[in-house]
């Protein structure tokens, strides 16, 4: 069985791909958007399975959300021309992606 | 001075990822993950979406046609273009019918069909070239396009024709 898994803050949604296997749970795929007025934009994809699988684990998953919002961030600002530090782009990105995980009930 | 980077820093980040509502500047997006720039997206009514994917080199522009459905991505086709001075020639293209998209798979397509728009420029004007010639020209042709947007080492100057590929 498959099925989609989305964290959203207000500046970005963490889609995640899972297959339920029989003993475990697999994460496919990883989608990050970001978005354009009302709109969303795919901004980064990511996806295993075949010989090359992961089990779903969450640390793992949230280590590659913010890889991957980083890698989209750094292109972005290098096709701008502007000049960030990695430490300020790293903890951006994890701060992002961290908001997609508080708590949304009130 | 230090509030005045993080200031500037903070709009140049809200303009890339902005909230809900606002507007985003228009940047072509890297995917480094897949190794292509991320243009065109559409929505269908059945909300699936569709979007091409670029990479190239200084000679050759690979496009990809991927589909969204559900968890799973499709290969819809791959075109492959050369350049003729600034604009751009379609010289192979492959139509997929549920295919998945796979890294490997894609990188090998290209490959061959970068050797088949070769082997038929040579047969058309005759030109008697070994197979591992054109293999080896091929291989490197498609590896030229696969270079990370974010390596130091990325020519900039091919930035340049990313704005004419978007309006292709």
């Amino acid at each position: 069985m498959y099925y989609k898994a989305v964290r959203l803050s207000n500046r970005l949604m963490v889609y995640y791909d899972l297959g339920q296997g029989y003993a475990y749970t697999f994460l496919n795929g990883i989608k990050l958007y970001c978005f354009d007025g009302q709109k969303a934009n795919l901004i980064a994809q990511k996806y295993w399975g075949g010989c090359d699988y992961r089990i779903f684990n969450e640390q793992f998953a949230q280590e590659q959300s913010i890889l991957m919002l980083r890698g989209f961030l750094e292109g972005q600002l290098k096709l701008q021309g502007a000049q960030v530090s990695d430490q300020e782009l790293t903890s951006f990105a994890r701060g992002m992606v961290e908001e997609t995980r508080r708590k949304q009930l009130a | 001075m230090a509030t005045l980077t993080k200031a500037i820093n903070k709009n140049l980040f809200d303009s890339i990822l902005p909230s809900f509502g606002n507007p985003r500047v228009q940047i072509p997006v890297w995917d480094d993950s897949q190794k292509m720039f991320i243009c065109d997206e559409y929505e269908s009514g059945n909300g699936h979406r569709y979007y091409r994917g670029i990479r190239f080199c200084d000679r050759i522009v690979i496009v990809e046609k991927v589909g969204l459905y559900h968890s799973w991505t499709y290969i819809d086709s791959i075109e492959l273009y050369a350049f003729n001075g600034q604009k751009m020639e379609l010289i192979q293209k492959r139509d997929y019918d549920k295919v998945f998209r796979n890294e490997v798979f894609i990188r090998q397509e290209s490959e061959q069909m970068v050797k088949d728009y070769l082997t038929g420029v040579m047969k058309t004007q005759r030109i008697c070239t070994p197979a591992e010639q054109i293999a080896a020209q091929a291989s490197e042709l498609t590896n030229g396009c696969y270079k990370s947007f974010l390596d130091p080492d990325f020519n900039t100057r091919l930035t340049q024709i990313l704005p004419k590929l978007e309006q292709h």
